[in-house]
């Protein structure tokens, strides 16, 4: 199930509401969990098992991790916490990579496997390795409960689509939450720009995006040259809109019932640096990384050597997160170099405005890599972007599709900066001053959730094209 | 919250729930079965979704606001190009192909793979549409694909290889309102190829125990007339009566009097094109005549159940149908898989059996009066062997009607090999 569709809108969240805040505090557990559980079984049961199993598995070592007394016995089992985990990853997300080089190399195995990627598997088991290398660390207690920390680990709000939430972020609230009126209606306001921003905007890009880079389709060796350039531009609004709008209907259903979770993008694409840009998006990701692989394998505190392997195998991992396929590694691989160009040749002497020019145009070469699984295709677009087009400069598909998304495009560059948000707090300062400000104030929160959840409802009517590109991670 | 409590009431309300779509001209999805393996592979929940958002009881308005605030999203330019980055084969000369024949075909008539392959045929609607403002018009390019156009022409003269000595095999291929309409610059500025010669060439792969009916030049001749509908790919019954007029003089005989048919005119008529482009399109009409011989037919919803079996009109009498009503459905009931006309007034045995797209369903109409029984199948839904309905109702003429924008896909050959094709050829060798 997708957040934004009518069956989970009016169906699933709609029932799940009432019943959550018609029952006893005693059972809101017991509701968001039997919730959780058929959320994710929506998309067909038999993954659930392997969720379960997971959370098992990860519960299971917690415990016997914090009952340890020997250090030797505490790693052990955190090394089989990381083996089951990132073994069961490994089979669903990348046993048909790895065979599909092995078979490119050495001519075997015959057969190449194809096995479906269950959904939210990447989210969820970052999730549980992270609450139990917590628990290691002893910077959080184990979960005594299996059913909560599978409450935790399934929540349907992060479950399938992050953001990755530590368990130590909601840890007390899992025991005790009593969300405010200003919680839910926080929460109902986050969830509706979320869900506005996907429905309408992040499908209104994709399907241009989609239209001039027809993936695995002879047509899109004919596009133009403003072809590509403009489905590209349309794919980088496409992803980032997409993709936040989810951390904000995560973080608004989240607050509906008092969970807090922490933001995951904070203006991407307003970076003056790549790193900048890497604090800013996927926020609960690149601080993962951080945290449970970067600063162990020493951070920058070590030999400039040591520093260089640190920031590849991060960056190789980051992209390999993403898919399994050469170009996300080509892409996490990417932005590796970019941060050690930045380190020690740039070493933040670039202007704000050249920083933010040069940190837009590496971001958007870096959706290229990205979008293109198939080499062919990638190299096909890189040669068209720079005259090689097999349709030419440019074409009245192309022209008719600018013109008629021209107002989108625009508003969609605004989305992307955090002027709505600095709209929003000065009506607020001023309706703290002034008392027509303070009614415009009102009527404007009133009644801004109500337009965008009917526009976002009719948006989801419409149109049946309606994929979000992170569930394949 | 509000909002959803009242979306989850509404969308409660089951015995509102539409089944169709006038503003998209379409069925909605219908409700899937339940099955153990669809439930455990997630289908079942994902069909259960798609339901609940395409019969959604207020979808219609919801959907026709969406198409508004789609019109906020820029400007309309003069002369737009939709769903163009598509190229055309180089045609080659008349009769030469790059393959050989197929000798083996796909035969199974699968029912949801069917429906699946009829539905992107459907889409060929949008895959090159050329908007022109200050016509008030759009039109349906073709893209020449030399591979298809070659299996439809294997499947063509397969059919025809089977069925020698029991009906003759006529092929009527039609050119989009494009070909017509646009004149040659423009067809070459666009990168689309001259539809007569498209047509030539697909009826120069064709063996001579087909018979090709020429009907873009009487098409083209008459240019000036209301041929086509300014805001649907579709065109008029007066055009299907100008090719009728080539058919009859293919297998030579006089073509019925047009002008002694009584009139309906229905209007308004918004065709398909009103959904997908945003400029004031010129305003339609259908206009219908009805055949001196009958008005009467039978068809059925379901060729596999005979249980469907319903009673209709040649031409329905829509002029008090909703203004949103798609009135080009006044033809032949619409897309049947299989129907029936039986002429009283004519005796002398003939029969025909046309295998058609949308575009037959005028054509049907206007081809009344020249046979005792008339015998329709669209080739996208229909269930029934063509050989099979030959010998079952002595079927003396097999006419396929095929537009270009369908019968230069792939997906037309293959739904033709399901009817063309026996099952117990499968595996190949006709």
């Amino acid at each position: 199930m997708v957040f934004s569709s009518l069956v989970f809108l009016f169906l699933f969240l709609a029932i799940h509401l009432f019943v959550y805040h018609m029952v006893d505090e005693r059972y809101r557990n017991v509701v968001l969990l039997v919730s959780s559980l058929i959320f994710y079984s929506w998309g067909g049961p038999r993954y659930l098992v392997l969720l379960m199993g997971n959370t098992l598995a990860s519960w299971g070592f917690a415990l016997l991790i914090e009952r340890s007394d020997s250090p030797g016995k505490r790693k052990l089992w955190l090394v089989a916490e990381c083996v089951v985990l990132l073994g069961v990853l490994g089979i669903f997300k990348y046993l048909g990579f790895f065979c599909a080089n092995f078979q490119a190399i050495f001519g075997v195995p015959e057969l190449i496997p194809e096995i479906v990627l269950p959904i939210g598997i990447s989210f969820y088991t970052f999730q549980l390795i992270s609450y139990v290398v917590d628990v290691y660390r002893g910077e959080i207690d184990a979960q005594p409960s299996y059913w909560k920390l599978l409450l935790y680990s399934s929540l349907f709000h992060q479950c399938i689509a992050g953001p990755i939430v530590r368990y130590q972020t909601v840890a007390e609230q899992i025991d005790e939450r009593r969300p405010t009126k200003n919680d839910i209606y926080y929460g109902v306001r986050r969830f509706s720009i979320g869900l506005a921003k996907k429905a309408v905007l992040a499908n209104s890009c994709a399907a241009v995006a989609d239209t001039l880079l027809p993936i695995g389709d002879a047509s899109l060796a004919t596009q133009t040259t403003t072809g590509y350039w403009l489905g590209m531009l349309f794919f980088g609004l496409q992803i980032y809109l997409d993709f936040s709008a989810y951390s904000d209907m995560a973080i608004g259903m989240g607050r509906m019932v008092g969970f807090r979770y922490l933001e995951n993008f904070n203006y991407p694409y307003q970076a003056v640096s790549i790193q900048d840009f890497w604090r800013r998006w996927h926020i609960s990701l690149s601080s993962f990384f951080r945290d449970y692989v970067y600063i162990p394998l020493g951070g920058s505190r070590c030999s400039k050597a040591k520093y260089v392997r640190n920031i590849f195998i991060v960056w190789f991992l980051t992209g390999m997160w993403h898919g399994a396929s050469w170009n996300y590694i080509l892409w996490g691989l990417y932005f590796a170099v970019f941060l050690l160009l930045e380190k020690f040749v740039i070493r933040g002497r670039m202007p704000r405005i050249a920083g933010h020019v040069y940190a837009l145009v590496v971001v958007y070469f870096g959706w290229v890599l990205f979008k293109f699984e198939n080499f062919a295709e990638l190299g096909m677009v890189l040669a068209g972007m720079f005259g090689l087009a097999g349709g030419g400069f440019t074409g009245l598909e192309v022209h008719t599709l600018f013109m008629q998304n021209i107002f989108l495009m625009l508003f969609c560059f605004i989305a992307c900066t955090e002027l709505g948000k600095r709209l929003h707090k000065a009506l607020f300062d001023a309706a703290q001053r002034n008392d027509v400000a303070l009614t415009i104030y009102g009527i404007t929160e009133a009644i801004t959730p109500v337009i965008l959840l009917i526009i976002a409802v009719a948006a989801l009517a419409g149109a049946s094209y309606n994929p979000f590109i992170y569930f394949q991670f | 919250m509000a909002v959803m409590g009242l979306g989850c009431i509404i969308g409660l309300l089951f015995f509102l729930r539409p089944t169709v779509s006038e503003f998209e001209n379409r069925t909605l999805t219908t409700y899937p079965d339940f099955t153990i393996g669809n439930f455990l592979d997630g289908t079942y929940t994902s069909q259960v979704s798609l339901w609940y958002a395409d019969t959604y009881p207020i979808r219609e308005p919801l959907v026709r606001m969406n198409f508004k605030t789609k019109s906020l999203y820029g400007i309309q330019p003069e002369t737009q190009l939709i769903g163009g980055n598509r190229t055309s084969d180089e045609l080659p000369p008349e009769g030469e192909r790059t393959t050989e024949p197929k000798r083996e075909h796909s035969h199974d008539v699968d029912e949801p793979d069917v429906r699946i392959r009829a539905e992107e045929i459907e889409d060929q609607i949008v895959n090159g549409l050329y908007v022109d403002a200050a016509a008030g018009s759009a039109y349906t390019l073709y893209y020449f694909d030399q591979g298809a156009t070659e299996a439809y022409a294997d499947v063509i003269n397969d059919a025809a290889s089977q069925l020698k000595g029991k009906a003759e095999v006529y092929s009527v291929l039609l050119p989009t309102n494009a070909g017509i309409l646009l004149d040659d610059d423009t067809l070459a500025k666009l990168g689309v190829p001259n539809q007569k010669q498209a047509i030539d060439y697909f009826y120069s792969l064709m063996n001579d125990d087909v018979y090709t009916v020429d009907a873009f030049d009487v098409l083209y001749d008459h240019r000036d007339e209301y041929l086509y509908f300014h805001s649907d790919h579709h065109w008029t019954q007066l055009a299907a009566y100008y090719a009728y007029t080539a058919f009859c003089n293919t297998k030579g005989i006089e073509p019925a009097s047009y002008d002694k048919w009584e009139e309906l005119v229905f209007e308004p008529y918004t065709g398909e094109y009103a959904s997908f482009v945003d400029i004031e399109l010129a305003p339609d009409y259908v206009a219908a005549r009805i055949p001196q011989g009958t008005n009467d037919m039978e068809y059925w919803v379901n060729d596999a159940d005979d249980s469907t079996l319903m009673e209709g009109n040649v031409i329905s009498d829509l002029r008090d149908a909703d203004e949103d009503a798609n009135k080009y459905n006044c033809f032949v009931c619409g897309n049947r898989p299989f129907s029936h006309i039986h002429n009283p007034a004519v005796t002398d045995g003939s029969s025909c059996l046309v295998v058609k797209d949308s575009f037959g369903n005028p054509f049907v109409s206007v081809m009344v009066d020249s046979y005792e029984d008339i015998y329709t199948i669209d080739f996208r839904f229909t269930t029934k062997k063509l050989v099979d309905l030959v010998d079952e109702y002595g079927i003396q003429d097999v006419i396929f009607e095929n537009v270009l924008m369908f019968a230069g896909t792939y997906d037309a050959s293959e739904l033709l090999s399901d009817i063309v094709y026996s099952d117990e050829s499968a595996g190949g060798g006709e």
